[in-house]
């Protein structure tokens, strides 16, 4: 197989892995960047999805957040014919909507100049040499005294100390008004440059800035830590997933981290089960029983029945009946049984706590068992994460030098990583997905399950040789020369590994529904041929091949069905 | 910390309030055991609003006016007030004495107004006469909306009777100082 087929562009890998669109596989040739050339012909509806998302969100840096701020007061100021800060405090009123501020305004001008505290007509100053500044009292000449546009005199000392408290207090400075307390008329930017000092003045502009994002229902900072740019996402526009400039991926709507193909719901029940007390609460329900007397829980973890709590309780109790253990001894069937206990069990007395202590402890195992899973994928993904890195920095380097290859030859290193940190995010929620995914549908149960295990065992494969195979073409002495050989299978491999998650994904996001209409998902794989046939390439047999069948009997009937869903993924892969 | 002008405009305060303020209001800063006065805490006193209060309800298109005699009326209400270095930036604390019966004072006796909260409806320019009236006017209309303590609230939800006899008893309790 030809190497090259598989090239991402690298900065086309972040934005959207399971939407078909690895444009790039089509024309490493030239530097077709864009996606422009994407079929229109093509009738899936995935891809056209895909291509929406391509385009629903732009990533800004502070120039360009500075820029847009600037021009929509520009605008509101120009249609409105009212000085720039009239049309920022207008704006920071109506978080930062043009099209809202002009509505308002022209509906009733009047009652917005009221609320926002925009004066039509300044009031006069008085002509006398000196005024009273209402907050020291004190009387000042007209130069040491300031007004808003209400005319209430202050001096410049009393103003500082007022703007000082008020944006010590937080970003409500940007609707600051007049000190007088019947007043309410606006303080604007103007009168903060000319008025504060330049600390204040510097963390007011800081406001200013962070408003337009965070007020702003289009905007939102971008979560990862330290990152300073904002993401504009056009909202109804489909997918989430946002990619930001510097890497991190997150859900535009919930903000977590990035968790397509499970739902945001999911993710936050998830998130907030595992941070919530409650499972330390059903662990110690589960596990532990409440000393008799001062009710600490109790592990029981060894030993016979005759408990005693330590101190300074020191309560001796038997743990079957929770009785004291004076009671007990041979008579009550001696250490390691209890008669009482036995004899109220049968009238029904201990049901209840038994029954809901045994139901926690089989939910908490269930739990664990997804938890687990979760949290190892999330730690793999992390250490692919930095294993990326050193490729990127270090080994990929020393590997040119000893293959003799330009490093441009070994994008597919790259290639096959970013995939490997894709593909363990993906397989993360996955496992809050199953979590949630109820019982009682069996089918499709079985069905994700069966996804879940092909999609984790070819990433193994596929992180695997990415990381000990190549150790040997990195430290072996002489370097062994089937590096080509390594190249194809690498290849293969990550191109087979995103051909497996993407049907994952794509049978989550529809939520397993071809478990349902067997009928349905053939017909899909049939119409889709039409489109693909054509530019379909060959080579990439191999690799299927590698792939193997499902070998356990009783999975046949649901591979069977599989079988037709993977050339509907490899055919969608191809004729890209 | 702009020199402190806490003292300065309290100084101020206090002229302008030797010079007029309203009747039966009482606004003086401590005197300290060696004769020297203390311009950070003030000892005032809030007459009960003498005559017939109107409380207007406005429901729908309706308006209902409650006439009544008040409650407080006869009461010399003790307040105190303690200034920071801060002030003006930042509102003094209100303190009636411990214990004070009224939806919007703490078991502390503390006063809970809007016009005194930092962080709403504080501004640098209220006067003291300001805040006091502000408070005489609380005593007549407590809102509801911002219960500070249990006894108080609930029976003016709850049992207006109840509550205004322990106004009146209140009242007793605080007579004019002549």
């Amino acid at each position: 197989m030809d190497s090259e087929d598989d090239m991402h562009d690298a900065n086309s890998v972040d934005d959207d892995y399971y939407s078909g669109d690895t444009a790039a596989d089509y024309c490493s040739d030239d530097d077709c960047g864009d996606y422009e050339f994407m079929d229109h012909d093509f009738e899936d509806p995935h891809d056209i999805v895909a291509k929406h998302q391509q385009k629903n969100y732009v990533v800004l840096n502070e120039a360009d957040i500075r820029q847009r701020q600037e021009d929509d007061i520009t605008t509101v100021s120009t249609v409105l014919s009212i000085p720039r800060v009239a049309a920022s405090i207008l704006l920071c009123h109506y978080h930062w909507s043009v099209s809202n501020v002009h509505e308002a305004w022209f509906a009733d001008e009047d009652r917005i100049r009221k609320t926002v505290g925009l004066l039509e007509r300044p009031v006069q100053f008085s002509n006398a040499k000196l005024l009273t500044c209402g907050i020291c009292f004190e009387s000042y000449p007209l130069d040491r005294i300031s007004t808003a546009a209400c005319g209430h005199p202050f001096c410049s000392t009393c103003w500082k100390s007022y703007m000082r408290t008020s944006i010590d207090g937080g970003p409500g400075c940007l609707m600051l008004r007049c000190p007088d307390p019947s007043c309410s008329a606006a303080v604007g930017q103007d009168m903060i440059s000319r008025l504060a000092s330049d600390d204040d003045k510097g963390k007011y502009a800081r406001y200013l800035l962070r408003s337009y994002i965070e007020d702003n229902r289009k905007t939102k900072w971008c979560p990862a830590p330290g990152c300073e740019y904002a993401v504009e996402f056009v909202v109804g526009s489909g997918g989430y997933d946002v990619a930001c400039s510097c890497s991190y991926g997150f859900c535009w709507n919930c903000t977590e981290e990035a968790h397509r193909p499970v739902d945001c719901s999911t993710v936050a029940k998830w998130i907030m089960k595992n941070s919530a007390e409650s499972e330390n609460m059903n662990w110690i329900l589960a596990n532990s029983k409440p000393c008799p007397k001062c009710k600490r829980p109790i592990e029981k973890n060894q030993g016979c029945m005759h408990m005693t709590c330590t101190p300074p309780c020191k309560f001796e109790f038997c743990w079957l009946c929770l009785g004291a253990w004076t009671d007990h001894g041979e008579r009550t069937g001696g250490f390691y049984a209890c008669n009482r206990y036995e004899a109220a069990k049968q009238e029904g007395a201990y049901d209840e706590t038994e029954r809901r202590r045994e139901m926690a402890k089989n939910s908490l195992e269930r739990y664990t068992h997804y938890y687990e899973r979760w949290a190892t994928n999330q730690s793999s993904r992390q250490k692919a994460l930095a294993d990326l890195q050193q490729m990127q920095n270090v080994h990929l380097e020393k590997l040119s030098d000893r293959q003799s290859q330009p490093e441009s030859q070994l994008k597919f290193i790259i290639e096959a990583w970013l995939q490997i940190v894709e593909c363990r995010r993906v397989l993360k929620w996955t496992y809050a997905y199953g979590y949630y995914l109820s019982e009682d549908e069996h089918a499709k149960r079985q069905f994700f399950e069966y996804l879940q295990g092909e999609a984790e065992a070819g990433l193994e494969r596929l992180h695997q040789c990415a990381e000990k195979d190549l150790q040997n073409y990195l430290t072996a002495e002489p370097p062994p020369n089937d590096f080509n050989d390594f190249r194809t299978k690498l290849a293969g491999l990550t191109s087979v590994t995103r051909n497996y998650f993407e049907n994952l994904v794509r049978a989550l996001e529809n939520g397993l529904s071809d478990v349902d209409t067997r009928g349905g998902c053939s017909n899909t794989a049939a119409s889709s041929k039409g489109g693909a046939g054509g530019k379909g390439k060959s080579g990439r047999g191999k690799a299927a091949s590698k792939t193997g069948g499902p070998n356990d009997d009783s999975q046949r009937q649901i591979a069977s069905l599989f079988l037709f869903v993977l050339p509907l993924g490899w055919l969608l892969l191809q004729k890209l | 910390m702009s020199g402190g002008i806490a003292r300065g405009r309290l100084a101020e305060e206090r002229k302008a309030w030797r010079k007029n303020h309203p009747h039966g209001f009482v606004a003086r800063p401590e005197t300290l055991p060696d004769g020297s006065v203390n311009l950070m805490v003030w000892h005032c006193t809030i007459p009960g609003k003498a005559g017939v209060s109107s409380l207007v309800l406005l429901l729908g298109h309706v308006t209902f006016v409650i006439l009544s005699q008040t409650d407080w009326e006869g009461g010399n209400y003790p307040i105190t007030i303690n200034f920071t270095e801060d002030y003006p930036s930042k509102p003094p604390k209100c303190k009636f004495p411990q214990g004070f019966f009224h939806p919007n004072v703490y078991p502390s006796g503390t006063v809970c107004l809007s016009i005194l909260n930092e962080d709403s409806g504080w501004r640098p320019a209220i006067t003291v006469k300001q805040i006091l009236v502000g408070i005489q006017d609380l005593l007549n209309q407590p809102n509801p909306a911002d219960p500070a303590q249990t006894d108080g609230y609930h029976l003016f939800i709850q049992d207006t009777e109840e509550y205004n006899r322990r106004v009146r008893q209140q009242a007793k309790q605080y007579p004019p100082l002549v």
